[in-house]
């Protein structure tokens, strides 16, 4: 009889096992194709075109199209959004990358009626753009930028301030 | 816990995860919906190609059909060199009557109204009607062929893989009277009911979503081969799914480049097995001037007339755009070039009724002339400035209601314009009041040319030399004028069929009609030369202004003879706003325009 009950908690168990791992596929399945539906690899690329899988990019993804840093050369454009709007070094780039998607995917999935229609940078991202200008043009820039002195601190004019269209003209 | 309570608790937890994933899913769905323009999930229809019709398309997306619809509900009204309203044209340049004389637009041209009217448009006019032609010393004219339907009817797509099983060359060279019979009845319309040949989804339907979007994803895409062949011919790739492989940013202006061009159609000189009609058996059916009636011109079979196979003339439609290589901006003389080359083929649109000058009849060129005009070279696509982004409550939209970008100057200038928005409206107003200076003057020197050359050829045929085989000799005397003729015309018609008054491109309208202009006196001056060396002594050239063409003035369309029920007189169109008069203030105007009364047009 004992023998018996253990027996068949076993069975139980196995079965509750079975179904655990039948979720888990599930769950694999469904994740899957959530990523897939989602574009989800897009996100691992440097293509701007990803940027405007969300609609709220629309505008500003059309602006970029029309403005100087879109035009191709070589087949490649002379300056992708990540380009831009994320650092290039490989580990910051990748923490940044990691921190914006996820608050981009979050506010999108939750908070899209709260958001405006011309979006503006934050600090960080103004930071990032800024030296993302220098470091691309640096040869002209060390003629305007002392790099040791910053008198007005964070009022300073920054190279976006004068060259508003070089990007996309909204969303400054 | 126990080993089983832990299992649980993970199994939950898991059951809630999946729930999670899948809201998400779903969420990123509906997200991914909105952003090509707002589906309604829970009234989403089904789209395919199989129904095109935007009232089917557009329960999907009622904001965008409200858009596109405002232009059949709006009050039609004229404006400087556009509107919606439908008067007629050749009331207010009545030199058009002279220099298409022989060809059917002389006798019927409108200012157009629309992407929704084009459909109605064409099965109205009088250029689609051969007995009307017929009964206007037309007869060489035989109403229109498929070809002209690529571009009217949102059925066309469907037309040609269904009815022309994806011949080309066999859609187009069907008579157009035969394949509009075969539009399907959809969305519960009884065939055959006042539905079915109407304007929403019926055979009346103009323009459509399917025309320029995808039906998987809204994205956009070519549906007309002649785009697409045109595009290939210019260095293009094709693709299977867009059309031909081409960015977003260019696919905003290559879906207006399937129709807002010139074209021509191109003998293929084969025959070719097309849809015919078995009216031709019954031999009661008679055109007016007596000829065995070949089509039926109504929408529908009736009758027992049925439809049959027949062969035909194989007729492409084709763009001229060989010469136009991929990124370069469009010139004229391109066109000189291309045609020059076929001419084995196609030497002519039609011969001029007084000249005999073998002539080119040039259509909307817009994307022509937009491709080298300072908007083109900074990256403005015609969806730019056409669709603007407007608001409409809380979502931003593309204005699909396509019209002129003066009528919202905030949403489709002052996007990239900083200016006021008075500023920007003078600045468009300048350009086109100083580009259709050029133009009258163009056309004012084409008709004094037509007039002397028509003057001469009656002097020549008195002359002994010319007795035998008159007009061959005589053309073939005048053929260096007749020439300048062409190429001057095409120039003219080239900017006065652009639908922007040059605003398109200034510069390269202006100069067209500058080299018109100059083609037309160097071709007079000719004239004068021939004369003296033929010993015609009295010979002048003339120089027509405003005034003389006004006395052209051929009034509203009217039938001619008694024709299909109507008595002689009746107007021609049943719709009042259609080939009305010139508005009065519009022919003040003009009246201003040549010569430059800057007092009074700067005014303005």
């Amino acid at each position: 009889m004992e023998q018996g009950r253990r027996f068949d908690l076993k069975k139980a168990f196995g079965k509750l096992f079975s179904i655990f791992l039948l979720l888990l596929l599930v769950l694999f399945v469904v994740g899957a194709y959530t990523f897939y539906n989602a574009k989800g690899m897009s996100y691992f690329s440097d293509a701007s075109e990803s940027c405007n899988n969300c609609h709220i990019m629309n505008e500003v993804y059309n602006d970029y199209l029309k403005a100087s840093h879109s035009q191709k050369i070589a087949g490649k454009p002379r300056a992708s959004c990540n380009d831009c709007h994320l650092p290039h070094d490989f580990v910051d780039k990748w923490i940044a990358k990691a921190q914006s998607g996820l608050g981009h995917a979050y506010a999108f999935t939750f908070k899209l009626n709260e958001l405006p229609a011309n979006l503006s940078a934050n600090a960080k991202s103004k930071a990032m753009i800024q030296d993302n200008c220098v470091r691309c043009h640096s040869e002209m820039a060390t003629n305007v930028i002392n790099a040791s002195t910053n008198p007005h601190k964070d009022n300073s004019l920054n190279c976006v301030s004068c060259h508003v269209g070089v990007g996309h003209t909204r969303g400054f | 816990m126990s080993k089983k309570g832990f299992l649980w608790s993970a199994i939950i937890i898991l059951v809630l995860i999946i729930a999670a994933v899948l809201w998400l899913n779903k969420d990123i769905e509906q997200k991914q919906n909105e952003g090509v323009g707002g589906v309604l999930s829970k009234n989403f229809v089904e789209m395919s190609d199989d129904n095109p019709t935007f009232d089917h398309w557009g329960q999907n997306f009622p904001d965008y059909l409200d858009m596109y619809l405002t232009v059949e509900k709006e009050q039609p009204v004229a404006t400087e060199f556009g509107g919606n309203l439908s008067y007629s044209k050749l009331t207010r340049y009545p030199q058009l009557t002279v220099l298409w004389a022989g060809y059917p637009f002389s006798v019927d041209f409108n200012e157009e109204r629309g992407h929704f009217w084009v459909q109605v448009d064409q099965m109205d006019t009088a250029r689609n009607n051969k007995d009307f032609l017929n009964s206007h010393g037309l007869a060489g004219f035989g109403g229109q062929p498929t070809a002209c339907m690529n571009c009217h009817s949102g059925w066309t797509p469907w037309l040609l893989k269904n009815v022309a099983k994806d011949d080309w060359i066999a859609f187009n060279s069907t008579k157009y009277w035969t394949m509009i019979k075969n539009v399907p009845a959809v969305n519960g319309i009884t065939p055959n009911s006042p539905e079915h040949s109407g304007p929403h989804g019926g055979k009346r339907m103009g323009v459509t979503c399917a025309d320029c979007h995808n039906p998987n994803d809204m994205s956009l895409r070519l549906t007309r081969p002649a785009a697409i062949n045109a595009l290939v011919a210019r260095g293009y790739e094709k693709d299977p799914i867009q059309g031909v492989k081409a960015t977003r940013e260019e696919m905003r202006t290559l879906v207006c480049s399937q129709c807002h061009v010139e074209y021509y159609f191109k003998p293929t000189g084969t025959k070719v097995k097309v849809m015919g009609e078995s009216i031709t058996n019954d031999s009661s059916k008679k055109w007016w001037n007596g000829t065995q009636k070949t089509y039926d011109e109504v929408d529908s079979w009736r009758d027992g007339n049925a439809p049959t196979q027949i062969e035909v003339d194989g007729l492409e439609l084709v763009f001229p755009w060989s010469e136009w290589k991929k990124g370069q901006p469009f010139r004229i003389e391109m066109f000189d070039e291309y045609y020059e080359k076929v001419r084995s083929v196609f030497d002519k649109d039609w011969s001029h009724k007084y000249t005999e000058a073998p002539m080119l009849k040039i259509q909307h060129p817009e994307s022509e002339l937009y491709s080298g005009g300072v908007h083109a070279a900074n990256g403005v696509s015609c969806a730019d400035c056409h669709m603007p982004y407007v608001r409409k409550g809380a979502k931003k939209m593309t204005q699909h209601n396509i019209t002129s970008p003066l009528q919202d100057i905030n949403a489709a200038c002052k996007t990239c314009h900083t200016q006021s928005e008075d500023y920007l409206k003078k600045q468009i107003k300048d350009i086109q009041n100083s580009v259709a200076y050029d133009l009258r003057k163009a056309e004012y020197a084409l008709v004094s040319l037509i007039n002397d050359t028509k003057i001469l050829r009656e002097e020549l045929a008195k002359l002994d030399a010319y007795k035998q085989d008159t007009k061959a000799k005589i053309s073939k005397e005048l053929n260096e004028v007749l020439e300048l003729q062409r190429k001057a015309q095409m120039r003219a018609d080239f900017v006065g069929a652009e639908n922007s008054t040059g605003f398109h491109n200034p510069r390269e309208a202006s100069r067209m009609l500058l080299q018109a202009i100059d083609m037309a006196r160097i071709a007079q001056t000719k004239l004068v030369e021939i004369a003296l060396a033929n010993g015609i002594k009295d010979f002048k050239t003339s120089n027509l202004g405003f005034e003389d063409m006004q006395k052209l003035n051929p009034g509203e369309l009217h039938y001619k003879v008694d024709l299909n029920g109507n008595k002689a007189g009746d107007r021609y169109y049943k719709h009042d706003n259609v080939n009305g008069n010139t508005p009065k203030e519009l022919l003040e105007h003009d009246k201003n325009l040549v010569p430059y009364n800057y007092q009074i047009i700067d005014q303005k």
